[in-house]
């Protein structure tokens, strides 16, 4: 009995050990990034932690693992290039509003931590912002883009990505334009983010005189075949509000399987080389990072040390790039986090990874922000059409 | 109706999937009576291995073998890999508790699912893995009632209806499939007869595990994407799909399987996608309900 | 001659009479479940071609004899001995594929498998059932060929016994266990399972018989052993246990 009962502690630690292992941490790679502003303003290098909330573990870990890898290699770019010492603590949400709401205390009684890059889901925004506001804790996302985040409830808050308001009009002014659509089916993935942006493009196709039909699919879904004999054969597009890319691939796959005419427009969620079929269409909110100058030396560092990445975390190095330029300004040290706070709508990044200049509203949103649209060639690799 | 000729094809070909882990589940039910909580790992191990198999041999764009030799080569690779992992945890998450409470081993099958899940994720990260069968295998399929029925999903079904029936003759028709019944039915009485029970569970294990692998490469070949957790969802489906049927009985695992997967299929199609797990679940409830011990569970025959 | 009673505190490796090789033989078996000693110091031997009765009364341990020779069960001291070799730590499924074979008790049938099924079953340790032996017993069993698709759970208590006797038959073993044959039979069904023992005895089958039913096992048998809360207390041959005052009395009901 002892030796079962060693067998079953063992077996469920080791199962834990390893839950807490993924997410864990390896020693980030550094990459030649355009040059920062900031740094300590006295001899002593600028200390700080800054948290980083995402789905590291669960259904969305594809998502919240290029998130923390992101932030990871911002944090020892930064350091390398402005000798400051920043650091990374992680939280893990599961992209879960109930569990965000958990994880922010921890961050907030953390006093080594003076920000924070995320939450990565609108919900998960909307259920931590009170107690961040509170505690004076800035926190950017580099992915929440319902439009109401920035109405003023969260003092706190900002993001470096456009909203589901900019989105939403843009692709749907290409579905009707450049593709002539006159049918769309929306398949929206159950989740803030397919909800919000659905919604969005929705409004303004039925502007423009589009008839749309809404299905909602379940982020877990593995078969989309249901779904797709759903689709009529007078239906041109077929827009994805995905977070995953292989799922939007495995939808494209299942349109053709059923030899269904439609083409698939996935929206950011779905810019990763995992959704690679020719003549489809997707847009996201920075046009391909490895395409840029100035970007590729950090496209390239990520490649070589994680591997391939999508749309969520370039704007995560982005969003931990402003806390640590704002945490470095006025700091003595230690970085502060009230001090952080209030620097944050300051920040400026003329030349981003992204590909645009980063500065803020006083709402927190990022002023000109655009999207970009892109067609899956014959060599599987998106290029602009817009 | 096309849509209902596309449903149909689409729930048997899922039917088939969660058969063939229903099958596993009632297996081992059957010689253990245990409820072996990590199958639906050893399905996933299943799909990985079917997937790295067909990435070594150029795929999915460019294979170096004909595309008919890659899918057996990830079918037998997946389906070796899968038995000899199901044969490990029997080793060592469930014999050695063999003499302990109902409950322990039931635990230590939680512990090994969690392990399994996370140490996927841990080796080869978080990023969904797309087996992309359009790219070596294209090509329309043939008519049934004026619906082109992919291709893919025929050699599926074939395939589960072969290895169902296989799996069938063995238990019914070899000395093996006695011997397991006998395991089965009376562990003790077995032994008087000279067989070691032992043996005989590690080869069910293998046996209801290679079928769990080759589940998981099929779900890949007609639904592409491939990830760590996609066992759980499908383990509890299958799971369900054998209670329902009737656990520890083998053409139970099978029926119920189908059921599982047409009620999915058609409860996508004409009610929502949202409803179509709430409805497999609804259904056990409800089996449960009427008919506990499954829709062709046996009478318990008293030992005389 | 007299029967003799087991002097006690005496550890006899005990031998039939005459020119008889042992075939099984426990010595100095000492077995317990939990604390409670079940079975203290018991030697025992059957020689090739006998056919031993155990005799005694309820709970005496008679079973558990029985299951200490087939390995279901393990002494915590005392040797068992099967042909020559020592399988005292040997597996139940060793010792049957060296030639034991049970007829346990209640018949232990696979219920829900068919007649045939299970006579097949009984040829495991031989790798496939031989059509020989399968001949054999419905030789002995006519009633068995009649109904050998029938589900074993549905035959009636005499008819179970003969499969449970066929099925032991089928590893062709050269010695049978078997634990209260009598057991939920009618006056009838036993006489005519004993005969049956009988032609299988004649025919060289070893045997070991634990019975509570001394009158009929007596009849049959060559030896036997009386076991009285878990030690050998007589032994001898069966005319001469059958003659025996105190046991006449106890369990003869004369």
């Amino acid at each position: 009995m002892r030796a079962a009962t060693k067998i079953l502690v063992g077996m469920m630690a080791s199962g834990m050990a390893l839950a807490a292992c993924a997410g864990g941490e390896t020693p980030a790679a550094t990459s030649t990034a355009p040059a920062m502003a900031g740094g300590s303003t006295s001899g002593t290098p600028c200390t700080g932690a800054i948290g980083v909330m995402a789905p590291i573990t669960g259904g969305a870990a594809a998502i919240g693992g290029e998130q923390l890898n992101f932030a990871k290699l911002a944090v020892s770019d930064y350091n390398a290039k402005n000798g400051t010492n920043f650091s990374i603590v992680e939280g893990d949400t599961q992209l879960d509003a109930g569990q965000a709401s958990t994880v922010a205390p921890q961050l907030v009684s953390n006093q080594a931590v003076i920000g924070v890059v995320g939450p990565a889901g609108s919900q998960e925004v909307e259920s931590v912002g009170p107690a961040f506001a509170d505690a004076k804790m800035a926190f950017v996302s580099p992915s929440a883009t319902r439009t109401s985040l920035t109405s003023g409830a969260f003092p706190t808050f900002a993001r470096v990505i456009p909203t589901d308001d900019v989105q939403g009009p843009t692709d749907a002014d290409f579905m009707v334009s450049k593709l002539g659509a006159k049918k769309v089916v929306i398949v929206e993935e159950k989740t803030s983010y397919g909800a919000g942006l659905s919604s969005a493009v929705e409004k303004a196709l039925k502007e423009k005189g589009v008839d749309v039909k809404r299905i909602q699919v379940s982020q877990k879904q593995p078969d989309y075949s249901s779904v797709v004999a759903l689709v009529d054969a007078d239906t041109s597009v077929v827009f994805a509000t995905f977070q995953i890319a292989a799922n939007t691939k495995a939808l494209a796959n299942t349109l053709q399987q059923q030899s269904k005419k439609a083409v698939v427009f996935g929206s950011d969620g779905s810019f990763s080389a995992d959704f690679d079929v020719p003549g489809q269409y997707v847009s996201s909110f920075a046009p391909d990072i490895k395409g840029i100058p100035s970007s590729k030396a950090v496209a390239d560092a990520y490649t070589a040390k994680y591997g391939e990445f999508g749309t969520f975390g370039p704007p995560t190095y982005v969003a931990t790039q402003v806390i640590m330029t704002a945490a470095a300004k006025d700091c003595t040290g230690t970085a502060d986090r009230a001090k952080t706070s209030s620097n944050v709508l300051g920040v400026s990044i003329p030349d981003s990874i992204l590909g645009q200049p980063i500065t803020f509203t006083d709402k927190g949103d990022v002023k000109d922000a655009k999207f970009f649209i892109f067609k899956i060639g014959d060599d599987r690799k998106p290029a602009l059409v817009n | 109706m096309e849509l209902f000729v596309q449903q149909l094809v689409n729930g048997l070909t899922l039917g088939g999937v969660y058969a063939l882990i229903a099958l596993g589940y009632t297996l081992i039910y059957g010689v253990l009576q245990l409820l072996n909580f990590a199958h639906g790992e050893v399905y996933m191990v299943g799909a990985f291995t079917g997937f790295f198999v067909m990435v070594g041999l150029g795929g999915p764009g460019k294979p170096i073998v004909p595309v008919w030799l890659m899918i057996v080569a990830m079918f037998l690779a997946a389906m070796v890999v899968s038995g000899l992992l199901g044969v490990g945890i029997e080793r060592f998450a469930y014999r050695p508790l063999r003499e302990s409470t109902r409950i322990a081993p039931l635990i230590s099958a939680l512990g090994v699912s969690l392990f399994l899940q996370n140490a996927v994720l841990l080796l080869f990260g978080s990023r969904v893995r797309s087996y992309d069968t359009p790219r070596y295998w294209s090509g329309a399929g043939p008519q049934v009632a004026g619906v082109q029925v992919n291709p893919v999903r025929i050699l599926v079904l074939v395939l589960a209806i072969i290895l169902m029936v296989g799996l069938t003759r063995l238990v019914e028709k070899t000395a093996f499939g006695r011997g397991m019944r006998a395991v089965a039915y009376d562990r003790d009485a077995a032994v008087m007869m000279g067989i070691d029970v032992n043996k005989v569970i590690v080869l069910v294990f293998f046996v209801a595990s290679a079928l769990a692998g080759a589940a998981g490469v099929m779900v890949g070949l007609v639904f592409f994407n491939v990830n760590n957790y996609m066992g759980f969802l499908a383990g509890l489906k299958g799971f369900t799909a054998a209670v329902v049927g009737g656990i520890g009985s083998i053409p139970g695992a099978m029926l119920g399987g189908l059921l599982i997967g047409l009620i999915e299929s058609f409860t996508t199609a004409y009610v929502s996608a949202n409803f179509a797990s709430v409805l497999s679940f609804l259904v056990l409830i409800l089996v449960m309900l009427l008919k506990p011990r499954g829709l062709l569970g046996t009478r318990a025959i008293v030992k005389v | 001659m007299r029967a003799q009673p087991e002097p006690a505190g005496a550890a006899l490796s005990d031998g039939p009479p005459g020119p008889l090789t042992p075939l099984l033989q426990l010595s100095g078996i000492n077995t317990f479940y939990g604390p409670v000693h079940i079975l203290e110091d018991v030697n025992l031997v059957v020689g090739k071609g006998e056919l031993v009765c155990l005799l005694g009364g309820n709970a005496c341990g008679k079973s558990t004899t029985l299951k200490t020779a087939l390995g279901l069960v393990a002494p915590r001291t005392g040797t068992v001995t099967f042909d020559g070799v020592d399988v005292t730590s040997r597996p139940t499924s060793e010792r049957v594929r060296r030639g034991m074979a049970v007829v346990p008790e209640n018949r232990r049938l696979f219920a829900p498998m068919t007649v045939l099924e299970n006579l097949q079953i009984g040829a495991w340790v031989r790798g496939a059932p031989d059509p020989a032996d399968l001949d054999r017993v419905f030789e002995l069993f006519p009633l068995l060929e009649q109904r050998s698709a029938q589900i074993a759970g549905t035959l009636s208590g005499g008819e179970q016994q003969m499969v449970a006797m066929g099925r032991a038959l089928m590893s062709r073993p050269s010695l049978m266990l078997m634990d209260e044959p009598s057991m939920g039979l009618s006056p009838r069904l036993v006489e005519q399972s004993f005969e049956l023992i009988e032609t299988l005895h004649r025919d060289g089958v070893s045997m070991l018989i634990v019975e509570q039913n001394a009158n009929m096992a007596l009849s049959i048998a060559d030896r036997g052993y009386v076991l009285q809360t878990g030690r050998i207390v007589l032994r001898g041959s069966a005319q001469e246990l059958s003659n025996h005052d105190e046991l006449r009395r106890a369990y003869l009901g004369r």
